[in-house]
């Protein structure tokens, strides 16, 4: 009797060692975190890659540009000419050039101008009122379209858009720059206009999708857009340049 | 006894068969596009990154050097006429308004990430922020109503004419590829600026419950904010100078 059920029980524990050795493996590779990574990982690594790459040509081509007026100066120097009236002219060009990229100056130009305003279909049974109102994200992917679309100076309702321009739904209106706007909003953008029409009112535009839903949206290509200055003045109270010595020491300056 | 060990064999290598087809199943099928990657492979490109982000580092730190030095030729040269201190002061606000210099000041940092693929929700490959990067765009938005002085993200400053837009697969910010996971950084009251985002039914609650994605945000005392990489050019707006029939 015993030794029939011997070779049995046998059997069974080979079998139970077996299953156990075989979750404990399965368990390990499955929790692949530390082995594996997915394709994703990789894709994103790549694109980060290749936009530091990119960036990289910016940085380097401003470089360049600094060293080639430096090595200018430094030649002028040598000649013992004075260099001052240089440095005016150079100083009064920048000075026109960002003051006007960051909006202090009025600016004109060929461009699109959009409009948007509240559907005035009626609303199907059930529905959100919602669907058919412009909201501030509607505007603010409209301005991101133009951007894309190489916009160079944007306003909303005559507000010019700085790279401190948000754009807020409170409750009827929208804030815009601190001033309050309701509908219809006419968005008006300087830059290559038919590229800019086209994204927002061709295939898969978004200009569309506020179409499809019943809103009122005309996008106007025109010969001569005029977009005002930011009628406010600007100060800082939390930034502070980093230069050189700075960034070498990390230091405060 | 010559039947049992026939058996036994038998089991041992059915055992062997279900073990390497489950092992070979569970590898294969956790991702949908091309399976798993051995971590070997994405270590390697974390290590050219790393680099890249050192010689970037290594340029910067060049361009500061020889912007200081310009500055000290201007320095040497202008420095005695009132007016034109008051106009290189009034540059050094025009450029910082614009974007192009380099700003610290305290601020937040906000990472968000994509979903990690779980049991239940695998994901099917593709990036949720990505796909959906009007969220960034919003809490972009939401940090300039509280007040951000300056915002980066992945290093990209965000000046009046970026864009953050779907192109293809990747998500370009000023015509630069971006990837996540993102960070974004912004320089302004520090409080203000995470109570904005993480106030109740906001942006960051948005993203976490609705989209699954892994943000967090810190507070910092001090972060830097690079300059707009690009070069700053119009080439269809012409400023309109009325302030010569002011004067």
């Amino acid at each position: 009797m015993g030794d029939k059920m011997k070779p049995k029980k046998a059997i069974i524990l080979i079998f139970c060692f077996f299953l156990g050795f075989s979750v404990v493996l399965l368990a390990k590779t499955s929790s692949g975190q530390r082995l594996y990574v997915s394709p994703k990982v990789l894709e994103d690594y790549r694109i980060t890659i290749e936009g530091e790459k990119k960036d990289m040509e910016n940085l380097l081509t401003l470089v360049e540009e600094t060293e080639n007026k430096l090595n200018e100066y430094l030649a002028l120097q040598e000649e013992k000419e004075d260099i001052s009236k240089e440095l005016e002219k150079q100083l009064f060009a920048d000075i026109a050039l960002y003051s006007f990229a960051s909006g202090f100056v009025a600016a004109e130009g060929p461009g699109v101008e959009v409009l948007i305003d509240d559907g005035t279909r009626d609303l199907e049974y059930g529905e959100d009122p919602n669907d058919i109102l412009v909201h501030d994200s509607d505007l603010l992917l409209i301005i991101n379209e133009l951007k894309a679309a190489g916009a160079e100076m944007i306003s909303v309702n005559g507000q010019r858009i700085i790279d401190q321009t948000s754009i807020s739904c409170s409750g009827y209106t929208v804030r815009i720059n601190d001033q309050f706007y309701a509908r219809p909003f006419i968005i008006r953008a300087i830059g290559d206009g038919s590229r800019m029409a086209s994204m927002l009112i061709g295939p898969g535009g978004y200009g569309n999708l506020l179409k499809d839903y019943g809103l009122v949206f005309r996008v106007t290509l025109k010969d001569n857009i005029v977009i005002p200055e930011y009628p406010e003045n600007r100060s800082f109270i939390y930034m502070s340049r980093v230069t050189a010595d700075s960034a070498k020491e990390g230091e405060e300056n | 006894m010559k039947n049992k060990s026939g058996i036994i064999v038998i089991t041992v290598i059915a055992v062997f068969i279900g073990l390497a087809i489950s092992i070979q199943i569970s590898t294969t099928d956790s991702s949908e596009i091309g399976g798993l990657i051995p971590v070997a492979k994405a270590q390697g490109l974390e290590q050219e990154l790393r680099q890249l982000r050192a010689e970037k580092e290594a340029i910067m730190q060049e361009y500061l050097e020889l912007e200081s030095r310009l500055k000290e030729i201007e320095e040497k040269n202008l420095s005695d006429d009132a007016f034109l201190q008051e106009a290189t002061r009034e540059l050094e606000k025009y450029r910082m308004s614009t974007g192009v210099v380099d700003v610290k000041g305290p601020g937040i940092i906000v990472t968000v990430d994509d979903p990690l693929p779980t049991e239940d929700n695998p994901g099917d490959g593709y990036s949720t922020i990505m796909l959906r990067y009007d969220l960034l765009l919003l809490l972009v938005n939401k940090l300039k109503e509280a007040g951000a002085e300056a915002i980066s993200i992945n290093g990209q400053r965000i000046i009046s004419i970026s864009e953050i837009s779907l192109a293809g697969d990747n998500v370009n910010i000023n015509t630069v590829p971006t990837a996540p996971p993102y960070t974004i950084k912004a320089i302004g009251n520090s409080d203000t600026l995470s109570s904005t985002l993480s106030i109740r039914y906001g942006i960051v609650e948005t993203m976490r419950k609705n989209f699954g994605l892994i943000v967090e945000i810190v507070k910092q005392e001090e972060i830097e904010i690079p300059r707009y990489s690009g070069v700053i050019k119009f080439r269809y707006a012409k400023p309109i100078n009325n302030t010569a029939e002011e004067e």
